[in-house]
């Protein structure tokens, strides 16, 4: 049983079941098991270790979490590996997963924040309005949206003579429709519920309406990043509009999350975990840069 | 520099209560001026009419012999010549520094005179060590000190101190008072307190006014006003004998 | 004294603007590069359907047409109606599907400029491996159809509009069946042959396949079988190709299109085509009629 008081796991124990980890996964392939049992795999090593090491040596929770976390990653690296050396186009969809999103991302931020900040301030007449077009637009299925970009730029639309359709910038536009108004609703929250003696104080101080609204967005900042962290959520995870309006051209369109779906159409599964696993990643990697970014921003 | 204030008959109500019922009072400029009562009689909503965060009902005060300006440009500067200091001042998220600063960095200040101007405040309020911590983190007293240093950084002509020590331990409103009493004597600039400890009013004050009942029911020399005040109701709070 | 931190003040904050603002215009510069705006595509796109490309020719036939005459060649695959509404849109500068009867519609409609007829493979019936209704033992599609439904067997209809469904209503017709009629057994999932399949390999179930779709994906399904498989007209699976109407859609790549589908009937072509094997299987006859 576990004892209080007993030592953190150290770092040269979590590289060890790191090493360890690598060792079984990379063994795994050699003696020809089926790569569909990966996922069982990795949860089921990463509980046995939990318990082998719990039973052993009595170590803390924290210390037994992050060894179980390090055997698991480094189950599954040699697998990720193999996948990606042997997969064609990987980066190709990877890089435009990311562009996609990071794109929408900052251009849905760069349209809901500043908009966001005006009407949190503004006790605006219209603001019960403007509020339930807003969570109406809460409400717009994604795949909706991406239906209505498709209208707008097909030939035959509006904006066909843009030519975006089926093109990055075209899928670009529909996941800005879905993120911007969970960016603008959020941010637009955090800023009303910003404490009105900010307000009062910086007023006092000799803001000017300009300098106010910074200093609102000072003291909002968190929650602001907050919001750019649900609608990259949002973003990364968008398959419906992106699909309908990208067209999942290959060379050109084809991002994670579409080519998951198409790899379910055609049976490759083993194919499509690699690749959620991929999004997992990235998610991972942005969430923890923008935790990091946050953190600063909390009082 | 400094700035004179005449408070004319200026009334205030909220809903059906009302709290100022015109209110005279004439601040001279560069002295330190007490406005003592009892607690609700208005002191507060008194001093957030003179910093233009409240409109009167009727009456209006006038700086420095002029009527407030109309133009929010004008108005602006006028409210750049005052500081105002809160009961528990909220402090913006970030460093003592960015706090401290701010006043500077609104109006154009920037570079080594913000930084030289920022440490000198903090220098008179007796924290300089503190420049770089956590204004969440802080103490009521060292919070104080900071929104004290963050007031007077802009060397405002006009001061408002609205019930500024309650609450604190004897070490800071020591520190604090000699902050207020050096800045007046540095900079001449005028300063109004509104407190109920009339011992600070004593220690600090040239003058003290008698808010009650929505009135200045007397204003006057320190000296005068606690030993020899002229008015009765004046001679009962003085005693401690009202109810507050 | 130590040097007191950078406060944040507004010069601060400008400076996260300026840097948001000069990132979004910099990807979205990019993403127009990348999506050929103002330049127009530089390839040729093609609608499809998911059973051309679940078959897998496309990735083996493209690179050579490529190799051939430097034309690159993309496609969007997706169910056979959106295939033929985008050569309607404009949104493609020619189509390939196999669905007979709505092509001629849209020839009708002058939404083609030319049809060349490419390849045929074989509709077949898959479903249980232990054949509850005895389908193998068919003399003819019609003839599975009805066994499947005096059994009252569980069958998936693809519902989708789609070549294969309008074939499958066919056979039904062919039996003398009416599917309005029928009862829960029979089932429709409105989606794409792939899908189809796997819905009926979890079911257990009977559809209507093309070969093609089916010997791509055998592996993947280990609960069906190939129980019905005839050489009949009526059970051929035609392809064919048709260039977007330039005078409709002025900025198709038309004698790209053309160019395109002369070289599916040319002698090149088509041997490609009869040479395409899946599993060992060759899947498609090449029977291609020129008239672009």
């Amino acid at each position: 049983m576990p004892k209080d008081g007993q030592e953190p796991m150290g770092d040269p124990t979590a590289l060890l079941f790191l090493a360890l980890g690598v060792v079984v996964g990379g063994i795994l392939p050699v003696i020809g098991l089926v790569i569909d049992l990966v996922v069982i795999g990795i949860l089921a090593s990463a509980g046995i270790v939990f318990l082998l090491v719990w039973v052993v040596r009595g170590m803390r929770t924290r210390g037994l979490l992050v060894c179980a976390l390090a055997f698991s990653i480094g189950f599954v690296l040699p697998l990720a590996v193999w996948f990606v050396l042997t997969t064609r186009d990987i980066l190709q969809i990877t890089f435009l997963s990311l562009y996609v999103t990071g794109t929408s991302t900052l251009v849905s931020t760069a349209i809901a924040v500043p908009l966001g900040i005006a009407l949190g301030l503004h006790e605006v007449g219209g603001q019960r309005l403007v509020r339930n077009i807003l969570f109406t637009l809460y409400g717009l299925p994604p795949v909706l949206a991406g239906l209505l970009v498709f209208l707008l730029l097909s030939r035959g639309g509006p904006l066909g003579f843009l030519g975006l359709l089926f093109t990055p910038l075209g899928m670009v536009i529909a996941q800005v429709v879905v993120v911007t108004p969970i960016i603008l609703g959020i941010t637009t929250s955090v800023v009303s519920t910003v404490e009105r003696r900010v307000k009062e104080t910086a007023h006092v101080l000799g803001a000017d309406r300009r300098q106010l609204a910074a200093t609102v967005m000072h003291e909002a900042a968190a929650g602001v990043l907050t919001a750019v962290m649900v609608g990259f959520g949002r973003a990364i995870s968008e398959v419906g509009a992106v699909f309908i309006v990208g067209g999942h051209i290959q060379g050109q369109t084809q991002v994670l999350t579409t080519t998951i779906i198409t790899d379910v159409q055609q049976a490759a599964y083993a194919h499509a975990v690699g690749l959620g696993a991929i999004l997992l990643v990235l998610g991972g990697i942005v969430y923890a840069l923008l935790f990091r970014l946050q953190e600063r921003t909390l009082p | 520099m400094t700035m004179s204030l005449e408070i004319e008959g200026v009334e205030k109500a909220f809903g059906p209560r009302a709290v100022l019922r015109g209110v005279e009072a004439r601040v001279r400029p560069g002295e330190i001026y007490a406005v003592v009562g009892p607690s609700g009689a208005g002191k507060t909503t008194l001093l957030r009419i003179v910093d233009f965060l409240l409109p009167p009902e009727a009456g209006r005060v006038r700086y420095d012999g002029r009527a407030p300006p109309s133009g929010p440009i004008d108005r602006l500067a006028l409210r750049r010549r005052i500081g105002m200091v809160a009961q528990n001042p909220l402090l913006f998220r970030g460093s003592v520094f960015y706090n401290v600063s701010y006043g500077l960095c609104v109006r154009g200040v920037e570079g080594s005179e913000l930084l030289v101007r920022t440490l000198k405040a903090l220098e008179g309020v007796g924290i300089p060590g503190l420049v770089n911590a956590r204004a969440s983190g802080l103490s009521a007293g060292e919070a104080q000190r900071v929104a004290f240093a963050r007031a007077i950084v802009t060397h405002p002509d006009l001061l408002l101190l609205d019930e500024f020590t309650a609450n604190l331990d004897p070490a800071n409103v020591n520190a604090l008072e000699a902050a207020v009493r050096e800045y007046n004597r540095a900079t001449g600039g005028t300063v109004i307190l509104v407190t109920h400890n009339m011992f600070q009013a004593k220690r600090l004050a040239h003058r003290v006014a008698l808010l009650l009942e929505g009135r200045i029911v007397e204003e006057g020399p320190v000296q005068e006003f606690f030993e020899n005040p002229k008015d009765p109701r004046t001679r009962a709070f003085v005693n401690g004998e009202f109810a507050f | 004294m130590a040097r007191p931190v950078r406060a944040m003040h507004f010069a601060a904050s400008r400076r996260y603007v300026a840097v948001l603002l000069a990132a979004v215009v910099v990807l979205v510069v990019v993403g127009a590069y990348l999506s050929g705006v103002g330049r127009g595509r530089g390839y040729l796109l093609m609608a499809t359907t998911t059973s051309t490309r679940d078959t897998g020719l496309l990735p083996y036939l493209l690179p050579k047409f490529t190799g051939d005459t430097g034309i690159e060649v993309r496609y969007v695959a997706v169910g056979t109606g959106q295939a033929l509404d985008a050569g309607r849109r404009g949104d493609v500068d020619f189509v390939m599907v196999h669905a007979p009867g709505l092509e001629d519609q849209f020839m009708a409609d002058g939404q083609g400029r030319c049809r060349n007829l490419i390849m045929y493979n074989r509709f077949v019936i898959v479903g249980p491996a232990g054949d509850p209704a005895g389908i193998t033992r068919s003399i003819s599609g019609a003839d599975g159809f009805l066994r499947i439904y005096q059994n009252a067997s569980l069958f998936e209809s693809r519902a989708d509009n789609s070549g294969t469904h309008n074939k499958e209503l066919g056979l039904w017709a062919a039996a003398g069946l009416d599917p309005a009629s029928f009862g829960p057994w029979y089932e429709k999932t409105n989606q794409g042959m792939g899908n189809t399949l796997t819905i009926a390999n979890e079911k257990a179930a009977y559809t209507l396949s093309d070969d093609g779709t089916w010997y791509a994906r055998e592996s993947t399904l280990p609960y069906l079988r190939l129980l019905f498989s005839r050489d009949e007209d009526v059970l051929r699976n035609q392809y064919s190709v048709i260039p977007v109407e330039p005078n409709l859609h002025p900025g198709v790549l038309f004698n790209e299109a053309v160019a395109f589908a002369q070289w599916l009937v040319s002698p090149r072509g088509q041997g490609l085509i009869g040479d395409f094997t899946v599993g060992g299987h060759m899947i498609f006859t090449p029977n291609g009629v020129q008239a672009c």
